[in-house]
This record gives structure tokens, C-alpha cells and sequence, in this order.
């Protein structure tokens, strides 16, 4: 036996594409942005602030905790900016500058730095940040209260919350494929379902992101929303597909449950972890307390990450 | 690209977008429109979500804004908070913004003072009500003859905030046959 180190593994992730972490990073920022742009068009001003504010605070907020450890510079992969992006998406774009400053706080330092940087996050960084912030600004977060000066014709109500107060009856002025184009309040840049769609659907071609995640997602959450208005109380429940176009559930399937570090590698556990994201999502949303169910639903399969992760093919030969 | 090019770059970025952020947020403040859009109340019950616009718009409701803005306001860029007329608890005194139009003249003065002090205090409803039968409080007849003041008596169905409200809203509700009228279809309890 050789009681040298012959081969020094470093942290997940390892998916590897023939390219470079930045070069990865960068494609999602870019596909990422093509659902950014309608809350532009839409929200104007005050959403250009949020989403370069997020982005370039994200990236400082890093360089000073690289500088405090003394470890070399680590904004020039971009994850540090595809971070402030994801972050601002999800928010409304009345939130004010401290709140962003805030958010990509939390983000980054807690979500992020303090596991060791990339690859030693065990939750998806923007998620830990989101659960954190609407906990505690519940009206800066809250859609219906966050963009009352606005007006645009489509109902401004936001979905998710007429549906958990007032039930299916209240949604049906909000039709599929209003939903679809973006005719609905909620973040900068996950309203648009069209664009998010492309967005994945361009990382999934290029081999960015892992489709087994992002379609096992949905169809755990599409299934188990039929299941409920199949075989729950008549009337009661809202049908698959307003779940899959509202709230953060695709940028959920594709940008946040996909993260390399929290989320599985193997072929299976791809599957299960998508699938109890979608699952747990509807049953948040449909018999839990909260208005939308993806952050959370993500943060738990996350926890759950490093387990269902050990279901996995055995390794051929001997192992010592 | 090498990691060195890679770190100039996100220099760059950061620079820029801190720049075009900091001159976004002030130069686009998000400014709440002097007529709302859209209001929501928190309330210990739950906050009630109000469509202001929808309500008035001919596209959506189509109520005159006197239909809510009732009092007599002729200045519909300023009209006050439901709440700055309908204070919370009954007033014991003539709110001031009251004063602001109905000056002392006539017999205010007279009447008035009276509401102010000690046990003897009245509520503005004692004299103010509405009786059964149309004939005048009992509260006048300390100073009154009630032949003498007969018809002359102000009603005034003041309410407190919250009972305002629910009144006006819930009252419009029902006079349409569409609208919420039960308390969980306005309160997101
Ligand atoms: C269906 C009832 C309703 C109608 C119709 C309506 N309003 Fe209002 N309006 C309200 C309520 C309720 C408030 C909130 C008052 C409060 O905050 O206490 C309000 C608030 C306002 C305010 C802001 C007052 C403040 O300082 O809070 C303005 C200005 C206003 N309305 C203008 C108008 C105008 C102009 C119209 C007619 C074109 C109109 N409203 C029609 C119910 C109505
Ligand atoms: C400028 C002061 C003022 C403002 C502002 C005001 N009110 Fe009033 N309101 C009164 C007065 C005075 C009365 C009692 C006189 C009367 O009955 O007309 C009253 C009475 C009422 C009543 C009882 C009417 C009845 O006939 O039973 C309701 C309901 C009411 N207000 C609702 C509202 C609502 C809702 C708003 C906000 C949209 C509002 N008020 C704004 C002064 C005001
Ligand atoms: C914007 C000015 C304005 C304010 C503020 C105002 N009023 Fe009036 N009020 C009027 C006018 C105008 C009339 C109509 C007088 C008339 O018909 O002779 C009136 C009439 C009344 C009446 C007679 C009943 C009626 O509806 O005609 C009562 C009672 C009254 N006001 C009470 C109040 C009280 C109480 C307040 C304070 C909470 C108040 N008002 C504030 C302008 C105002
Ligand atoms: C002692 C009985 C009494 C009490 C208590 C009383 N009022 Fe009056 N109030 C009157 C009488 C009587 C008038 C009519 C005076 C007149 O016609 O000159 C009047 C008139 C008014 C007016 C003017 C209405 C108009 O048409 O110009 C306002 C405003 C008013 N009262 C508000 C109040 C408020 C608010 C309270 C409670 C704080 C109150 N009053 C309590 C007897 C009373
Ligand atoms: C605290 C005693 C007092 C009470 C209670 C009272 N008033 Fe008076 N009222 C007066 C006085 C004092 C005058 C002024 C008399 C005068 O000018 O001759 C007056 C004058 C009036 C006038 C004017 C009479 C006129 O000939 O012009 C009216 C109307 C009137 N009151 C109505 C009422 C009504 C209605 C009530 C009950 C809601 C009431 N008052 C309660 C003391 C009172
Ligand atoms: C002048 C009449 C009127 C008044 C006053 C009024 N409403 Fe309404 N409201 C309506 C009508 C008409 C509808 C239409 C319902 C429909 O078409 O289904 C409605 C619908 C609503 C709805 C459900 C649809 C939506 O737009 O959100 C809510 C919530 C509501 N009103 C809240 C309120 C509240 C809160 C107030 C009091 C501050 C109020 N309304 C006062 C006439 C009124
Ligand atoms: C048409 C819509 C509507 C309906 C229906 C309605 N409310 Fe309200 N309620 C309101 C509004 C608007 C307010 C806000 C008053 C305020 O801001 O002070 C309110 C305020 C309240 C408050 C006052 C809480 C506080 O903080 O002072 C309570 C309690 C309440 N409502 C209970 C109820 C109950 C119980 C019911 C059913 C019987 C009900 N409401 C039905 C619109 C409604």
C-alpha cells in the first residue's frame, strides 16, 4: 500500500462540459436575462435599479470576503454575479436598495462563503437569501403589497395570493396563456414563462444545466397538481398548469434547483430530487400556509441532497 | 479567456453596474401616484386588497367619486384619508379638519363646548342621531324647549374608521348584487 496522496479531489462540482466555470456561468447569466427583459419593459426604472444593483453588490459583497480570508479573488467566474441576477428576478422591482444590499448579503456570505465558496454551498445560495428576506420584510416582499403604483392591463392581482385567500374561483381572470407571456405581477424576471422556457431550454441543449432536474421538477409538480384537482374536494384546487406558470416554479425547475453544488449528480437521484422539488412545491402551495411553496420546497430537497444522493450505481470492480 | 482577462472583466462589470444601478434608483424613485391604484389595508383581521382605479374607471366599475368620497370635498387631487374624518375611536371633541370648512359660525360655538369636558360629556351621536320617530335627542331638551328647535336637529351617522368602511363598501356590494360581502372574500385572513 502506498500511503501517499496520489490524486487531490476538490468539492463538487464536477459535471465538466469541455468548458470553463465562467464560461458556464456566463451562458446562464445571458439566458437567464432574456426573462429579465420584460420586467424592464415592464417595470422600467426602478427594475433596471434593482437587477445591476444586485448584480454588482453580489460581486463586492464576495471580493470583500475573499480579501477578509485572504484567498485570491474569486468574482472573475461570474457565479458571484449569476447569483445578484437570480436574486433580483425574484423580487419585486420596488424593493428598495438596502434590501438588496441585504439580500445579496445573505446570499453570498451566508448562503455561500461561509460553506467555503462555490462548490461547498449545500443550499442553492438565492434560496437561502429569499427564505431569510420574506421572513423578514414580509410587505417588501410581498407582490400585492410591493407593486400597488403600478397598473398594467391585466389583473394585478398576484395569482398565487388570490388563489391561497380566496380559492380557484377568484384566478379565472387569469388566463394560460396570459400566464405564459408574462401577463402577471411577481419578480423582475419570473413572470415571463416563455422566456424562462428558452432560456432552459438553450443551458439544456448546451449541456449548462441538467435536464433530468429541471423536467423532473416540473413533472412532479404538474402531476401532483393534477392529483389534487383529480381527486381533492371539487373546486378547490387550481389546475397543473397555473401551478407550473405562476410563482417561481420555473425559475425554480431551471435556475435554482439545477445548481451544481446542492443538487445531485447521479442519474436516479437527479430524478427523485427534481421530482420531490415539484412535489413538495404543490403541497405547500395546496394544504401549507405559505402562498408559494419553491423556496422552500428547494431548501428541504436540498437538505436532502447529500442523501438522495447516495442511491447510485455500484462502482464496477473492488472497492477498498 | 484566462483568469486574469476573466477578473478584468468582472471588475469592469462591477463598476459599471454599481454606476447604473446607484443612478437608477435615484433617478427613478418608485413614487406611490397622488390617486391611488390600487390601496391595501392592513388591519388586525387581515389585509384587504382595494382596486381604487378598477372602482372608478368607466372600464371597470364605474362609481363617481363622490360615491365614496362623500363629504362634500371639492378638491379631488387632495381628498382625505377615509381615516382623517373617521377617526378610530369617537370623538369627543370637533375634530379640527372639521373646522377646516364648517367654521364657527351659526350656533357651533354653543353647542359645542358642552361635548368637551367631564362627566357630563356627550358623544357626538347624542346629539347627532337619528331618532325613531324623527323627533328631536333627548340631549336637546336640557337647553330646549323641543317645539322650539323642531327639524332643526343635524343627523349624522358618524361612523369610526373601521365601521365606515365596512359600511360603504359592503353597503355598494350588496345595492350591485356583485362584489365581496362576506368578511373572508375581502380579508386575506
Ligand atoms: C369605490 C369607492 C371609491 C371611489 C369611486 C373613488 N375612491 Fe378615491 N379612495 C377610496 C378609498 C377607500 C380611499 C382610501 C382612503 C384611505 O386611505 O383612508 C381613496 C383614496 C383616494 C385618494 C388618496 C387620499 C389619501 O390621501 O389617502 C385620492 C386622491 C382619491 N381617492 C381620488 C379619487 C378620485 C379622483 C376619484 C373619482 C375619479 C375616486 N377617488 C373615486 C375610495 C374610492
Ligand atoms: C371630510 C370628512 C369625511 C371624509 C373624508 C369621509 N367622511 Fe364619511 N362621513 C363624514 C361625515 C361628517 C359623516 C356623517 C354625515 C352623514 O351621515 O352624511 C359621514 C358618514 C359616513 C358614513 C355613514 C353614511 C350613512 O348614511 O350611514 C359612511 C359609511 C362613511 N361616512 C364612509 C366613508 C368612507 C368609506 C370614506 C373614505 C372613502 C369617508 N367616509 C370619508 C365625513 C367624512
Ligand atoms: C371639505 C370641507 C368639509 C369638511 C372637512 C367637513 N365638512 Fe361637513 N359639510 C361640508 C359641506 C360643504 C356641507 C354641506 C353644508 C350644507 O349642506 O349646508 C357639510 C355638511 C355637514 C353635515 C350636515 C349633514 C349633511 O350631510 O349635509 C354634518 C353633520 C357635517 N358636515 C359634519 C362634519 C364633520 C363631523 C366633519 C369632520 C369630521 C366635517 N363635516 C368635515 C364640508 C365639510
Ligand atoms: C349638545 C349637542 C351636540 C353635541 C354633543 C354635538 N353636536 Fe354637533 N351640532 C349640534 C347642533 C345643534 C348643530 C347645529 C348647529 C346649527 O345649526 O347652527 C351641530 C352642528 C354640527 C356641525 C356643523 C354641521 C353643519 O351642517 O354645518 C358639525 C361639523 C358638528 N356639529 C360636529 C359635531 C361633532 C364631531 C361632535 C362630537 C364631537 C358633535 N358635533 C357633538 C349639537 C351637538
Ligand atoms: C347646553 C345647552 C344646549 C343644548 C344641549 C342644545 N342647545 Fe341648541 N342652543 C343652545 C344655545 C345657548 C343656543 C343659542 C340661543 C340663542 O342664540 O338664542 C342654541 C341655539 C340653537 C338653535 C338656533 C335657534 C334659533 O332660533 O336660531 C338651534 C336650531 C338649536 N340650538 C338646536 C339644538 C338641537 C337640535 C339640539 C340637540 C341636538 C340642541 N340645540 C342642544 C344651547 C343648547
Ligand atoms: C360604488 C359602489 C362600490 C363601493 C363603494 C365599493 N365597491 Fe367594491 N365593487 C363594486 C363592484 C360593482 C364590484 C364588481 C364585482 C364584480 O364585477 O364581480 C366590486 C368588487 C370588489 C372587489 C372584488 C374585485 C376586485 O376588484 O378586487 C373587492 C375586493 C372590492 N370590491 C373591495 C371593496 C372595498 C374594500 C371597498 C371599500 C373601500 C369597496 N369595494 C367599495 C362596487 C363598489
Ligand atoms: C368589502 C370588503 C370587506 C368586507 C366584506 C369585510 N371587511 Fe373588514 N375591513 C375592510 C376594510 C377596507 C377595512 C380597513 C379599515 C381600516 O383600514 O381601518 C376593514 C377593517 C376591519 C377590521 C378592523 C381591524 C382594525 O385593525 O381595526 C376588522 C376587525 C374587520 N374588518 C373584520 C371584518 C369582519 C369580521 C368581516 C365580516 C363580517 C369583514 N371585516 C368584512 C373591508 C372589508
Amino acid at each position: 500500500m502506498f500511503n501517499q496522496k496520489k490524486f487531490i479531489v476538490s468539492h463538487a462540482p464536477f459535471w465538466h462540459d469541455g468548458s470553463s466555470l465562467s464560461t458556464k456561468h456566463y451562458h446562464i447569466m445571458l439566458a437567464a436575462t432574456l426573462a429579465v427583459i420584460p420586467g424592464f419593459v415592464q417595470y422600467g426604472g426602478p427594475a433596471v435599479a434593482v437587477v445591476c444593483f444586485s448584480i454588482a453588490t453580489a460581486m463586492i459583497w464576495e471580493m470583500i470576503i475573499n480579501k477578509i480570508a485572504k484567498q485570491p479573488v474569486t468574482i472573475g467566474d461570474g457565479n458571484a454575479a449569476l447569483i445578484g441576477l437570480l436574486l433580483a428576478m425574484m423580487i419585486p422591482a420596488t424593493t428598495p436598495w438596502w434590501a438588496v444590499l441585504t439580500g445579496t448579503f445573505l446570499a453570498i456570505v451566508i448562503g455561500k462563503q461561509i460553506f467555503g465558496g462555490l462548490g461547498g454551498n449545500p443550499f442553492h445560495p438565492v434560496v437561502v437569501s429569499m427564505a431569510i428576506l420574506s421572513l423578514s420584510w414580509k410587505g417588501i416582499f410581498d407582490f400585492n403589497e410591493a407593486l400597488l403604483p403600478y397598473d398594467f392591463n391585466f389583473t394585478m392581482a398576484y395569482p398565487l395570493a388570490s388563489l391561497k385567500a380566496f380559492g380557484p374561483d377568484s384566478i379565472s381572470s387569469f388566463s394560460i396563456t396570459d400566464l405564459l407571456i408574462g401577463r402577471q405581477t411577481g419578480g423582475i424576471g419570473s413572470t415571463c414563462g416563455i422566456a424562462l422556457l428558452i432560456g432552459g431550454l438553450y443551458l439544456i441543449l448546451r449541456g449548462f444545466i441538467r435536464w433530468e432536474i429541471s423536467f423532473s421538477f416540473l413533472a412532479g409538480a404538474f402531476v401532483t397538481a393534477f392529483l389534487f384537482t383529480l381527486f381533492g374536494e371539487e373546486g378547490k384546487y387550481a389546475g397543473p398548469l397555473f401551478h407550473i406558470f405562476t410563482g417561481y416554479t420555473l425559475i425554480g425547475a431551471i435556475y435554482l434547483a439545477t445548481e451544481d453544488s446542492s443538487s445531485p449528480v447521479n442519474f436516479i437521484p437527479m430524478l427523485l430530487y427534481g421530482a420531490g422539488c415539484g412535489i413538495m412545491t404543490i403541497l405547500i402551495r395546496n394544504i401549507g400556509a405559505y402562498v408559494d411553496g419553491v423556496v422552500l420546497a428547494i431548501f428541504l430537497m436540498n437538505l436532502a441532497n447529500p442523501l438522495i444522493d447516495k442511491i447510485r450505481p455500484k462502482a464496477l470492480g473492488k472497492v477498498a | 479567456m484566462t483568469s486574469n482577462n476573466e477578473l478584468r472583466l468582472a471588475y469592469c462589470l462591477t463598476v459599471i453596474l454599481l454606476l447604473v444601478g446607484g443612478i437608477c434608483f435615484a433617478a427613478y424613485p418608485v413614487e406611490k401616484p397622488k390617486d391611488p391604484v390600487r390601496k391595501m389595508f392592513k388591519t388586525s383581521a387581515g389585509n384587504v386588497l382595494f382596486t381604487h382605479k378598477v372602482h372608478r374607471v368607466e372600464t371597470g366599475y364605474g362609481a363617481a367619486c363622490i360615491d365614496c368620497h362623500h363629504h362634500h370635498e371639492e378638491d379631488p387631487e387632495n381628498y382625505k384619508a377615509c381615516g382623517d374624518c373617521h377617526t378610530a375611536e369617537l370623538p369627543k371633541t370637533v375634530p379640527q379638519n372639521c373646522l377646516e370648512c364648517h367654521d364657527s359660525a351659526g350656533n357651533i360655538e354653543d353647542h359645542h363646548p358642552k361635548t368637551i369636558e367631564g362627566d357630563e360629556a356627550r358623544l357626538c351621536k347624542d346629539c347627532h342621531q337619528k331618532t325613531k320617530d324623527g323627533s328631536i335627542p333627548e340631549a336637546c331638551t336640557e337647553c330646549h324647549e323641543p317645539d322650539e328647535i323642531k327639524g332643526k336637529q343635524k343627523i349624522m351617522n358618524f361612523q369610526n374608521r373601521s365601521d365606515a368602511f365596512h359600511k360603504q363598501c359592503i353597503d355598494c356590494h350588496k345595492e350591485y348584487g356583485s362584489g365581496p360581502v362576506e368578511c373572508s372574500s375581502c380579508h386575506v385572513m
